[in-house]
């Protein structure tokens, strides 16, 4: 390092400034602090020279690593340079620096980095005519240029040849340039002449400075330059918004004999409009192609719009052009009364625009993509009923035109049951194909897309009165096509004759061009909609509706329901139960065996031609860990009997699984009424127990509470059977033929299944008095059961002494109750009321004491039966009663009165 | 699993009744008389109640008709429906006399022909799935079905404990002495055996039947062949709701179960409305008939089919109203209502006062002239007063020892005639009964009530 120190410390500085930016000047504490430091360092170092050899080796070694790497093509490429590498003094310490500097050449080192070292504008040059001139210049005779005049004629020559010059050397145009500059008067000054000359009167007393003074057809140009939105003088158009005062404006601009304020006040006028009219214009000049289809239909009807303007004002404008022939009369005010009509329509578009572009608040997506639509229906039908029939009319051809667009997803949907996959259609899919099931096609496939805050309908305001009607068209051609994709054939749509309804147009009475039309707009709109989509709906559905009816077999079904839930047919049901019972009171543990419960069913039900065998399927459940003789003690157990019919898919989406539930349970109900019924009639036909005398208490006591346990079952299952289900039935089925549609279809069975729920005591309010019903029921049995074992003991007993004269032995009959037992009575009375029937079966009564005191316990039980059976009846009638006069279910008193007229005699004190 | 009835009819007045009972279900059902069905629609009719059908698919008549003199029987087998009997069931004896309105020749005549009887009878109810019950047809005034009847009550109830038997039984004329002079002794016989060994038996008057004739149909003498069919009608109307199958009533037992609460109170009489031109021609009136006229005239006495003096005491024990036709479930309710209100029908004082309803289709192969039909079937204590009436006669005849010289002869008086006696004693104990039940304390009688019983 042979330098002098002034060198050296020179070139520290520079080192200095380069790396840590810091300057003598500026900073020279730190400075100074990096300068002795970095001199210090130089001095305290020794530099050796790099050993070339080491260097060679290295780039040797490193030539050998990539060759074994496989990275020949880097090897080759890095041997040629170093051969061609001209040696120099520095020659090893640049190598030793690169080497040092690169990094893992193995791995980063790529040869098409090398490209970018290259510099291209200085790639060999190619050969040009310049250079080829340069060498060897075009001279000599054969390189002159030809003179056509020598051998034309001379007489023409003098004239060409000044044009010719003339045509390449223009001549300034002075006095049109001075023409143009005269009239550019915005950089002409008409200053203000003074009061005194009493020509700018209007202006002078202002005694405003810096006024320019323009004519007033200028003022009329500037005007419509505005309204077309150029850029103009008068007026600085700043994001839209056009004003006449802004600072930007250096120079005032006035007319000669209008005051000041009176101008400005002209000007304001126009620039609000123009306000608006560039709100429209740079409304239209958005280009979003993700904005709706909706939306860019209205945006280009508002450009078709804004063009007829523009033409309208360019019309206007030529008047006062250049045409000089023509004498114009050029006046801002009959401008402005001119142009007042023609603009107002844009001033209220340019207001709905201003409302869908910047609502107050945040409007959601789908609504945004038909608000527009809402609000020019909204202005027509205002502006109709003000009777401003041209603005009305521009509003109603731009809604129509907007609306076609907004109708076209809808009639997709209507003739093919397609949807638009979008956010914003009215209809919306709650489930692909895939996932919906077949009975639930109807209700779940689809929904109408409503406001999940408010639940509002998305959608217009015009389309919700017939948004029902469109959504139901849709679901039934999808229905329809499910059908037909069911080898239905009946329900393929013949697409023609569906084409040709839906061609016509939406065609609305011509209401706004004539004054006479009193009709509003929105009635006849909503008229006319209602027709468009009422054509299609009505074959539709009604297409629909028939072919559930007919083809799908509605009322087979229905008459299926009628007659397997419902217990229409009296005797199968009879059957039915009969021998499930059968089974119960013989305590068969697999009573209820699928299979065989189902084979029974279905042969029960084989001769009827409305129910098809194969869709029932039948079973009996039992509550876990109860056996059948206990759990046949109450009527609850019937609750696991259910029977299943099977409907098919497309009768599902009527008649859907909750209703099923709701015929299940008027099915158990009737099944456990069956149950006491079938119990209490069984005892008929033990003679052995009409041996009783009546003159006994027990007879007594037997036979009435018998009678009025099967008159009560009998009054309930009347009530039920011909006062509910009867009348019932019949009326769903009469309304359920003038159901227009699916809808209308669910709706009525929907209500019938409501009703009859709520009038067979299945609903929840009337749980209480259901649950009593159901206690007495159980009561029936308890009687049954307790009086079918007595039989059996009285015939083991005496058989022999069971004479034609039926009078029964003496010891049957039960002799006055004495003092004791009769305390005795009372205190089993308290305790067993409950289901104290229990221990009946096992009383075998050997001898006459044991005899006697069953007995005693028999009655006793009897006649806890007998209160118990008051006190619930009771009960359920005031429960009756009370519910019917609370209004709320008055049919309840029918039942109430049947269970009356029931007249009573206290027993036994 | 149908519910059969094996009916039987004994006597010349059985089989008469029998004859057109079958005629008339022949043609609720639309089968021909030749027992092939005359449309071949389905219908929702239960026809195997009835019938049954056999190997060529004709339906027979599950009936068995009994007679000891061949006149009536030979009747119904050279009649227009004579094809439809299974002539296996047909017993009379080829050269056999009758009864001799001997009720004790007749029970007597039961002994031989048991064994052949009980044969068909066997026969019958091994065809039945479930055999639910028997209808005997009959009159009990005379021999045959009196006497034989009566044999028959005894023997089923022994062979068939377990099954229903029902009577329609045709009560003589007690306001007259008719043709039969003992037809007390016959009817006071039978009359033990209708109340120990049936379950149910319907009374038809035939005194009632003959003003009813008279009256509603506007006949002078009545032929047998009119107030037949008049029974026929009621037998039929009565077992609508077996036939055609709606929510309720859809077998015997409960028929028999809602409307006879203790079990000796078990004679029913019938009511049946409107009575037409359409079951007698001379009976064509213009009449208005809507649920309530209906229901109303059901409960008139001068409707009843039995003749009965009823006293201000006599009451309904339970009403069966079966209508039939266009009924509208909730007319009938306002109906029910409106009798209520109006008191037209009074109830025992210890029971659900409260008529029972059973709404059944009509057959759709009988045009019917008018909408709404209606039978009444009623346990009423006035009956009493028909059964006092029998016993009134019997005592007179037996007061005087008349014309017992007959029945002496017969083995079940041999030695003496307790036998009267006996069911004197059963038939004045049933009217003591219903004469009981007409009081508020019949369930809980006085203590010294029910030491006396």
């Amino acid at each position: 390092m042979a330098a002098t120190p002034a060198k050296v410390k020179k070139l520290a500085d520079q080192l200095i400034t380069c790396i840590t930016g810091l300057t003598p000047e500026e900073d020279p504490a730190n400075f100074g602090l990096c300068r002795e430091f970095a001199l210090r360092s130089f001095k305290g170092y020794k530099f050796g020279r790099t050993n070339q050899f080491d260097v060679n080796s290295k780039l040797s070694g490193l030539e050998e690593k990539l060759r074994i790497y496989n990275r020949d093509d880097i090897a080759d490429a890095l041997r040629s340079r170093l051969n061609e590498l001209p040696v120099s003094t520095f020659t090893p310490e640049l190598l030793s620096l690169f080497l040092t500097l690169s990094d893992r050449p193995l791995e980063n080192a790529h040869l098409d980095d090398l490209d970018a070292l290259i510099r291209h504008d200085q790639g060999p040059k190619g050969l040009t005519w310049a250079d080829i001139i340069a060498e060897e210049p075009l001279e000599g005779e054969i390189w002159k240029d030809v003179d056509f005049g020598a051998e034309s004629s001379d007489e023409w020559s003098e004239e060409g040849e000044d044009d010719v010059v003339e045509g390449f050397v223009l001549k300034g145009d002075r006095e049109g340039l001075e023409a143009l500059k005269k009239a550019q008067y915005w950089d002409v000054k008409h200053r203000v002449r003074p009061i005194e000359e009493e020509i700018d009167v209007s202006l002078g007393a202002g005694g405003v400075e810096n006024i320019s003074i323009i004519s007033e057809v200028q003022a009329v140009r500037e005007v419509l330059f505005m309204l077309l939105g150029h850029p103009c003088v008068l007026f600085q158009s700043l994001n839209g918004i056009v004003s006449v005062e802004t600072p930007a404006l250096s120079t005032q601009f006035a007319l000669r004999h209008t005051s000041l304020l009176a101008f400005k006040a002209l000007l304001n006028w126009y620039g609000e409009k123009g306000t608006h009219l560039n709100r429209i214009r740079y409304f239209t000049s958005i280009r979003n192609i993700h904005v709706s289809p909706e939306q860019q239909t209205f945006t280009s009807a508002v450009a078709e719009k804004l063009f007829l303007l523009d033409q309208r004002l360019i019309e206007i404008e030529q008047r006062f052009v250049g045409n000089a022939t023509t004498n114009q009369i050029a006046s801002l005010l009959s401008l402005q009364s001119e142009l007042e009509p023609l603009l107002h329509p844009y001033i209220l578009l340019s207001n709905i625009i201003g409302a869908i572009t910047n609502p107050r608040t945040p409007i959601p997506q789908t609504t945004l993509a038909t608000l527009h639509l809402e609000h020019l229906f909204t202005s027509a039908c205002t502006l109709q009923s003000t009777g401003d029939h041209q603005t009305f009319t521009f509003m109603t051809s731009l809604f129509f035109t907007s609306l076609q667009t907004y109708l076209r997803p809808i009639r997709t949907w209507m003739e093919r049951g397609e949807l638009r996959p979008s956010e914003i259609f009215l209809v919306s899919q709650t489930l692909t194909p895939d996932q919906v099931e077949p009975g639930g096609l109807w209700h779940d496939q689809f929904a109408l897309r409503t406001d999940p805050a408010t639940g509002a309908l998305q959608a217009p305001r015009f389309v919700h009165a017939a948004a029902a009607r469109i959504f139901i068209t849709g679901k039934s051609v999808v229905f329809l096509q499910r059908l037909a994709e069911h080898h239905l054939p009946t329900a393929m749509l013949s697409t023609d004759a569906a084409n040709a309804a839906q061609d016509a147009e939406l065609t609305v009475p011509d209401s706004g061009g004539g004054s006479d039309s009193l009709a509003p707009f929105q009635d006849t709109f909503a008229a006319a909609f209602s027709a468009w989509i009422g054509a299609r709906h009505h074959s539709v559905s009604s297409r629909l509706r028939d072919i559930l009816y007919r083809d799908c077999g509605l009322w087979r079904s229905l008459d299926a329901l009628d007659c397997v839930y419902l217990c229409r047919d009296g005797h199968r049901f009879d059957v039915l139960a009969g021998a499930v019972f059968e089974k119960i009171d013989k305590g068969v543990e697999n009573w209820g065996d699928r299979f065989l419960l189902t084979e029974m069913v279905q042969g029960v039900f084989a001769g009827v031609g409305c129910v098809e065998g194969g869709r029932l399927r039948m079973r009996g459940r039992m509550q876990a860990g109860v056996t059948v003789r206990e759990g046949r003690k109450s009527v609850k157990m019937l609750k696991g009997v259910e029977v299943d019919y099977a409907l098919p898919w497309p009768i599902m989406n009527v008649i859907n699984k909750q209703a099923l539930e709701a015929y299940k349970s008027v099915f158990t109900l009737l099944l456990q009424i069956r149950r006491a019924q079938h119990a209490l009639k069984r005892l008929t036909t033990l003679k052995i127990l009409t041996t009783l005398k009546r003159g006994s208490g027990e007879g007594a006591l037997y036979y009435s509470l018998k009678h009025r346990l099967l008159w009560f079952t009998n009054t309930l299952y009347y009530y039920l059977t011909d006062l509910v289900l009867l009348p019932q039935t019949a009326q769903m089925r009469a309304k359920m033929a003038k159901a227009l549609d699916v809808d209308g279809m669910v709706g009525v069975h929907a209500e019938f299944v409501n009703r009859i729920r709520e009038q067979c005591l299945l609903g929840p309010k009337l749980a209480p008095i259901h649950q009593t019903i159901i206690t007495l029921l159980d009561l029936s049995l308890a009687f049954a059961d307790a009086q079918t074992s007595r039989a059996a003991r009285l015939l083991s007993h005496s058989s022999e002494d069971l004479s034609m004269h039926d009078i029964p032995p003496p010891r049957r009959r039960p002799g006055p109750a004495t003092s004791s037992s009769s305390s005795d009575d009372d205190d089993d009375d308290g305790e067993g009321e409950g289901e104290g029937e229990e221990d009946d079966g096992d009383g075998d009564g050997d001898g006459d004491e044991t005899s006697h005191q069953d007995e005693g316990g028999h009655k006793r039980r009897m006649v806890a039966a007998s209160v118990r059976f008051n006190a619930m009846l009771d009960f359920v009638k005031a429960g009756l009663r009370g519910v019917a006069r609370a209004g709320v279910m008055p049919h309840l008193e029918t039942l109430a009165e049947g269970l009356d007229g029931v007249w009573w005699v206290v027993w036994f004190g | 699993m149908p519910r059969e009835i094996i009916s039987i009819q004994a006597g010349q007045c059985g089989n008469a009744v029998g004859s057109s009972f079958w005629q008339t279900l022949c043609q609720e059902h639309g089968i021909s008389p030749d027992g092939n069905l005359e449309s071949v629609e389905e219908g929702t009719d239960r026809k195997d109640v009835f019938f049954y059908q056999s190997d060529d698919t004709r339906y027979i008549p599950r009936a068995i008709l009994l007679d000891l003199e061949p006149r009536v029987i030979h009747g119904i087998q050279t009649g227009p429906y004579k094809n439809i009997y299974n002539p296996e069931n047909f017993h009379v004896p080829k050269h056999g006399s009758g009864a001799g309105n001997n009720w004790a020749a007749g029970y007597a005549m039961g002994e031989n022909v048991y064994e052949e009887v009980m044969e068909m009878i066997e026969r019958e109810a091994d065809g039945s799935d479930s055999l639910e019950g028997f209808m005997l047809l009959h009159s009990i005034a005379g021999g045959t079905g009196s006497g034989l009847g009566s044999f028959l009550l005894e023997r089923l109830n022994d062979r068939f404990p377990k099954k229903l038997i029902q009577t329609y039984s045709v009560f003589p004329d007690t306001q007259s002495v008719g043709d039969v002079v003992v037809q007390p002794y016959n009817s006071m016989l039978a009359m033990r055996r209708l109340t120990e060994n049936a379950d149910s038996v319907v009374v038809l008057d035939n005194g009632a039947l003959t003003r009813i004739a008279a009256d509603r149909l506007h006949v002078q003498e009545p032929s047998f062949a009119q107030t037949n069919q008049l029974v026929s009608t009621v037998m039929s109307a009565s077992t609508t709701t077996l036939r055609y199958p709606g929510y309720m009533h859809n077998d015997l037992v409960g028929i028999i179960a809602s409307l006879i609460p203790t079990p000796r109170c078990h004679f029913l009489m019938t009511s049946y409305t409107p009575f037409t031109g359409d079951i007698v021609d001379q009976g064509k009136t213009v009449r208005k008939t809507t649920v309530l006229d209906v229901m109303r005239r059901l409960l008139q006495p001068k409707n009843r089919m039995v003749m009965t003096n009823t006293t201000k005491n006599s009451c309904y024990i339970s009403i069966l109203n079966i209508i039939q036709g266009e009924a509208d479930p909730t007319d009938v309710h306002k109906s029910l209502l409106r009798i209520r209100e109006r008191r037209l029908a009074t109830f025992i004082p210890w029971g659900p006062a409260s008529i029972q309803v059973a709404l059944t289709k009509k057959s759709p192969h009988m045009p019917m002239s008018h909408r709404v039909s209606g039978l009444m079937l009623a346990n009423h204590t006035s009956i009493a007063t028909l059964f006092k009436r029998i016993l009134g006669q019997y005592d007179r005849l037996r007061k005087r020892n008349a014309f017992l010289e007959q029945y002496k002869k017969e083995p079940i008086f041999a030695n003496d005639l307790g036998e009267f006696d006996e069911a004197r004693a059963v038939v004045a104990d049933l009217i003591a009964e219903y004469e009981a039940a007409e009081s508020s304390d019949y369930l809980n009688p006085s203590p010294e009530r029910a030491s006396e019983s």
